[in-house]
């Protein structure tokens, strides 16, 4: 094997069926960083879309990058690509998760693991550097991710970081997760698809160590990151409160760098600790800028609060580890800790609402709590927030109206009198029902679109203006993130083009931070031209500039997850630092990339390489919505969008101030002018042969011409 | 440099349960009790040793000795070694968890000895490690002016976030007029701001405070309520914009009462010089000022409702 | 006892040197003096804070903001080894996050399951490291800090395991060992200020200070 920076230099491979593990030098990967676009390589060339996800050939794919425990900030991420059993079109789809794993797999000497094949009996993978086994897993099989992963690092010993599915997993809930440490999960459906495979987790230890090409500069590149261009959460880049040094505040106190002078992790076993101010220089106090808690929760977080947490590398600590008591009343964990959707969404399955335990106005945060504690130990994935938008929208109905869905014997048996007393024990309930996926209800953890099939609902069900209970932007089965009320047509635009939410952060960083707008647009524009970056709530028409930001955000994203790099930190496009008038540094993750690598990388190359990504996404997923849909017209199949889009706030014209909604004939403007920048047809938004030859990826050109997908191409332009 | 610069803060830590004022004055009360107390009070050393504690803990009996001795170390290392495993399974397997608060069983602290006394009282170490080394110190300084001097006072308060009433500086310095008319002359001091407030004037460094605090913390100074909600409302409207929660004023640095905000709202309503402070509810019942100067209220609505979110 | 025996930085770092290494529980401190440490009384009474002192300045260890990040790791391996690593870093946080094997880390499923915190060489009067190598390769250079002298070095693991926190480690890429030589690169990179190091300068003007007639 070459000497190499950054990359390990060799991926694993398992196969449970035979239980062949053998290694493979990855160079011929390089091209497409590692992480998401390796395993899409991988996936093309050896699991075709025709495969039911569950065939024993088919592939789970953990993927790390060069920069993955490089030491470059915020890149504790790993990727997991596998293929879809619940959205629209079963095609390839990812799990991206933080914690401290990724990088250990790095230091135990691999790019990534690929999976095949189906094991007879529950097992786990033991990596120990240069020794991989199996290992037999009875012992912790039909236990929470909690005590399984405390197992394994009992048995292997304590210097192993792991990861382990939940019953959810188990028994092929399609709603499933990964779980690491704690509360780091990779959702989308992994757990299953690991259930499938007998695989209940992984356990790694390494030893060794990433070779960086310069080292005394990829420690000058985190200082200068450190001290000149990283915000909170979010890269927000002002401070929520006021604070002495800063100029400019989030007006609602409410952003993700929410530690300030007086919001205190009370229950710190010292003493209170007050998070204070944060210069934006100082460097020793970055990970006191997010107090995730306190923007979640609001006042009664810091009440529970013992400290912050989060992933491998990362100076922004975007977990807040509490001690909620009052669930100990309840028999339920107290010692809870997650940032995503598990902390924000329990209070749903509560139509008659909850009431304040021990402190006023805690009775979400508890309720959330329990929730997250018991999402995480039974491997259940919500969707971003899917499961409890849907359990919401049956829990509400009157009991006539439920049992028309549900039989009246299950309605009965559900435990109504704790949902009125807001007792967490309900949502704890629902939650062991649907991860054992027992009774009709819980075929909402199976997906929204085998809901709606078993309920009999119509696809305009999707279309419905109801915000509790409706966030599908698109008819795919999985909800809106971060897309038009927060990013106008670049947001609508950038969540059509995955098989599952788009996890694309790149500009609700911007939108979400609380900085004065025309401070934030003359960032935007001097980086992405002139009219790229609307006012809140005060849209205007589509633009170049905006279709070409949609696309840089979806390749930027892809480079994230192949890197890795976490999507919710970079890129970083603004900075705290009025010295800088707050632009940030685009140009840094290629100038890591270089140090790291000790190749040279550009930020426009990184875009490029990127972009092979989108084109192979978009190429399986051609092929997919084919085979699984009856055509390849991705434009008419996959990225239609769902009326209440367009038609909610009726008091309101699309581009009138005080809106998010979009106009119809605008946004398929949109679309034309974002398939012209991908190089796809307009017709069908499928990548055409020459984009596909541009990005060396000449074999699936003529995969789709062999498919008879261009063919179809040319039959729907003539309609 | 490799690492960044530390800048001078808020202190991270506090005993939120006490007056940070008297925790102060009773740690003074301490250490004068400590002062006129013999030194006859023994402080064991052992228990506030973590080497010590922790080579308690482990049972490890490895001294060096055999290196010392010309023994075969590795086998001396690796016999230890097992015999102290042997221990610690035997232990793990009996003993509950430690936690670091057991190591502390005192904790009233007007009992405990003052560190600096202690370690004045205690016996010169042995072996350090850095003894040839010299202690870093700060580079000599070339000597200040006085108006330097003052400038460097000024400066520390605004790394703690505090201006410097022009009140405040002259009863500290006596010629502080003068003082503060060389500054503007003096390079050195060209990060010294004065700004002016209804009652007096404020000097703060622009080096380690923002104009835009400054503005707040003398509207806080002025003590004129009325006035700086009415300042804030419409700065927040015409430079975000966006509308300003009542909640903001009870938010450091302001840290309102509820009952304050509430009447000072209440006394700007009807006042013409206030006519374009108009008050709005958004859709999660939380209430907000905003100024029809700069936003209109329905505009100021939508940005105020909070959206369905998600992370 | 009186002001003079903190006259100087020299001075005050030959009084701290007493109890380098040990935590500061049992002792009380200034107002002025928790300050400069960035801690509280109570953080100093359940055993949270530990200092050592360097000839740079004061290092002090407060367990209650350690988060975990791995950062001192990183900033470690980086600046010592040109690599990026966690197993052979000088000082380490990893091993105690998930369990320490004491009842605390993440998956303790204890009320200690939060409290984790950088282990850092102690840089013990008597060094167990030290006087454990056979072949001598642990060695006071000219700067006076004790450095592995890698050509001596056989990457033997006696020093490990003479350890008892099992600092040093053995790099398994180079066969040579590795022990802190107080460079202060995980304190420097520390981003929640677990690690700091006070300058001798701030404490001598605080213990100073205190000595003051009130």
């Amino acid at each position: 094997m070459a000497e190499t920076y950054g990359w390990a230099g060799k991926i694993l491979r398992v196969n449970l069926t035979t239980g062949e593990i053998t290694t493979q030098d990855d160079e011929k990967y390089h091209k497409y960083i590692g992480g998401m676009g390796m395993a899409y390589r991988i996936m093309y060339e050896e699991a075709p879309m025709e495969l039911d996800p569950y065939d024993e050939k088919a592939l789970v794919i953990f993927g790390v990058g060069p920069l993955t425990g490089a030491g470059v900030p915020c890149s504790g991420r790993m990727n997991v690509t596998f293929r879809s059993t619940w959205s629209k079109g079963h095609s390839i789809i990812d799990a991206h998760m933080g914690g401290h794993i990724g990088s250990m797999l790095k230091y135990a000497g691999y790019d990534g693991i690929v999976v095949s094949g189906i094991s007879e009996k529950p097992v786990y993978l033991r990596i120990e550097d240069g020794e991989v086994s199996l290992e037999d897993a009875s012992e912790i099989w039909g236990k929470g991710t909690f005590a399984s992963n405390k197992w394994m690092v009992e048995q292997n010993g304590r210097e192993f970081e792991t990861a382990s599915i939940g019953p959810a997993g188990e028994h092929l809930v399609d709603y499933s997760t990964l779980n690491t440490s704690f509360g780091n999960s990779g959702g989308a459906g992994l757990g299953a698809a690991m259930g499938n495979k007998k695989l209940k987790g992984l356990a790694i230890r390494g030893t060794g160590s990433v070779k960086v090409a310069d080292p005394k500069k990829v420690l000058e590149l985190s200082n200068y990151m450190m001290g000149n261009l990283i915000g909170g959460n979010n890269n927000h880049n002002v401070p929520a409160q006021p604070q002495s040094w800063a100029e400019y505040s989030a007006t609602s106190g409410k952003n993700r760098w929410s530690g300030a002078p007086g919001r205190m992790w009370k229950k710190a076993p010292g003493g209170p600790v007050d998070t204070g101010e944060q210069p934006y220089n100082d460097i020793n106090k970055v990970a006191l800028r997010c107090f995730k808690g306190y923007f979640d929760f609001g006042a009664p977080a810091a009440e529970y609060t013992v400290k912050n947490g989060g992933c491998s590398s990362c100076p922004i600590r975007c977990y807040t580890e509490y001690d909620v008591d009052p669930l100990a009343d309840y028999d339920l964990p107290t010692h809870n800790s997650n940032t995503c959707m598990p902390v924000l969404y329990g209070t749903r399955v509560y139509p008659d609402g909850v009431h304040d335990f021990k402190y006023e106005g805690d009775g979400t945060m508890v309720i959330n709590l329990a929730w997250s504690h018991a999402v995480d130990d039974m491997g259940l994935w919500d969707n971003y927030g899917n499961l409890n938008r849907d359990l919401l929208w049956i829990l509400r109905m009157p009991r006539e109206e439920a049992t028309k869905y549900i039989s009246e014997e299950e309605y009965d048996s559900l435990p109504w009198e704790w949902e009125k007393a807001g007792d967490p024990r309900w949502e704890v309930e629902l939650i062991r029902r649907m991860a054992y996926g027992e009774g009709d209800l819980s075929v909402i953890a199976k997906g929204t679109l085998a809901m709606m099939e078993k309920f009999g609902l119509p696809k305009s069900w999707l279309d419905r203006d109801d915000d509790a209970t409706n966030s599908n932007l698109i008819y795919n089965g999985f909800p809106n993130h971060h897309g038009p009320a927060e990013a106008w047509q670049v947001g609508m635009l950038y969540n059509l083009v995955f098989n599952r939410d788009c996890m694309i952060h790149e500009i609700v960083c911007e939108t979400g931070s609380g900085a004065p707008y025309e401070v934030t647009k003359k960032v935007m524009e001097d980086f992405f031209g002139e009219g790229c970056y609307d006012k809140a709530k005060a849209y205007t028409p589509i633009n170049e500039n905006k279709a070409k930001l949609a696309a840089y955000c979806v390749n930027d994203k892809n480079f994230h997850d192949s890197a890795t790099l976490c999507n919710w930190m970079w890129p970083m496009t603004q900075s705290p630092s009025k010295e800088r008038e707050y632009h940030g540094d685009l140009d840094l993750q290629a100038d890591f990339m270089t140090a790291v690598t000790g190749e040279t990388y550009t930020q426009a190359g990184l875009q490029e390489d990127g972009e092979r990504i989108t084109q192979m996404l978009r190429a399986m997923t051609a092929i997919s919505f084919q085979l699984n849909c009856g055509s390849a017209n991705l434009r008419q199949e996959h990225d239609a969008i769902c009326d209440w889009v367009f038609d909610k706030d009726p008091d309101f014209k699309a581009f009138e101030e005080g809106t998010t909604k979009l106009d119809r004939a605008d946004m398929e403007k949109a679309k034309d002018m974002f398939y012209d920048i991908f190089g796809w047809d307009k017709t069908t938004g499928v990548p055409t042969r020459e984009t596909l030859e541009k990005f060396d990826l000449a074999d699936m050109a003529d995969d789709l011409e062999k498919r008879g997908i261009y063919a179809q191409t040319t039959e729907a332009a003539a309609e | 440099m490799l690492f960044g610069r530390r800048k001078p803060g808020y202190t991270t830590t506090v005993d939120a349960s006490a007056d940070p004022e008297q925790v102060v004055l009773d740690l003074q009360k301490a250490e004068m009790a400590a002062k006129k107390k013999p030194k006859a009070e023994v402080f064991d050393i052992n228990a506030a040793s973590e080497t010590a504690r922790r080579l308690k803990e482990t049972g490890s009996t490895f001294d060096g000795a055999a290196a010392k001795a010309g023994e075969d170390v590795i086998a001396v290392v690796e016999r230890e070694t097992g015999e102290l495993a042997a221990k610690q399974a035997a232990e793990n397997a009996s003993a509950p968890a430690e936690t670091p608060a057991e190591a502390a069983p005192d904790t009233d602290s007007t009992a405990k000895p003052e560190l600096l006394d202690f370690l004045a009282a205690a016996p010169e170490a042995e072996n350090d490690p850095y003894a040839d080394q010299p202690t870093q110190t700060a580079p000599e300084l070339p000597e200040l002016t006085p108006a330097q001097e003052l400038a460097g006072y000024i400066r520390s308060r605004s790394a703690a976030a505090q201006v410097t009433s022009h009140a405040l500086l002259v009863t500290e310095v006596e010629n502080a007029d003068e003082l503060l008319a060389q500054m503007p002359q003096d390079p050195q001091c060209e990060d010294i701001v004065a700004r002016a407030g209804a009652k007096d004037t404020y000097y703060y460094s622009n080096a380690n405070m923002s104009d835009n605090y400054a503005m707040i913390a003398q509207l806080i100074e002025d003590e004129d309520l009325c006035a700086m909600f009415a300042e804030m409302v419409r700065f927040n409207a015409r430079i975000y914009p966006s509308a300003t929660p009542l909640r903001y004023f009870r938010r450091s640095p302001y840290g309102l009462s509820p009952e304050e905000v509430e009447q000072t709202w209440k006394a700007m309503q009807g006042k013409p010089e206030f006519s374009d402070i108009e008050e709005l509810t958004n859709n999660q019942n939380e209430r907000f000022l905003f100024s029809t100067q700069y936003l209109t209220r329905r505009y100021a609505k939508a940005i105020s409702d909070v959206d369905e979110w998600t992370d | 006892m009186a002001k003079t025996d903190f006259l100087t930085a020299d001075m005050t770092r030959r009084q701290f040197m007493k109890i380098s290494g040990k935590s500061l529980a049992g002792l009380s401190l200034s107002a002025s003096m928790l300050s400069l440490f960035g801690c509280s009384q109570s953080q100093i009474d359940s055993g949270a804070v530990a200092t050592w002192a360097l000839p740079q300045g004061l290092l002090v260890v407060n367990a209650d903001l350690c988060t975990g990040c791995q950062r001192c790791e990183i900033n470690c391996t980086l600046t010592n080894d040109g690599v990026c690593s966690s197993y052979i870093s000088r000082v380490k946080i990893q091993r105690r996050l998930n369990l320490d094997g004491a009842g605390n880390g993440l998956l303790s499923g204890t009320d200690n399951c939060w409290v984790y915190f950088p282990d850092t060489c102690r840089q013990c009067e008597d060094p167990a490291c030290g006087n454990a190598c056979p072949q001598k390769a642990i060695v006071t250079n000219e700067q006076g800090i004790r450095v592995v002298d890698t050509d001596k070095c056989i990457g033997c693991g006696a020093c490990h395991e003479a350890c008892p926190w099992h600092m040093p480690t053995v790099n398994p890429e180079t066969g040579k060992s590795s022990k802190c030589i107080a460079c202060g690169a995980c304190v420097a990179g520390c981003p929640s200020g677990a690690l700091s190091i006070v300058d001798w300068d701030a404490v001598t003007s605080a213990a100073q200070a205190a000595y003051m007639d009130l």
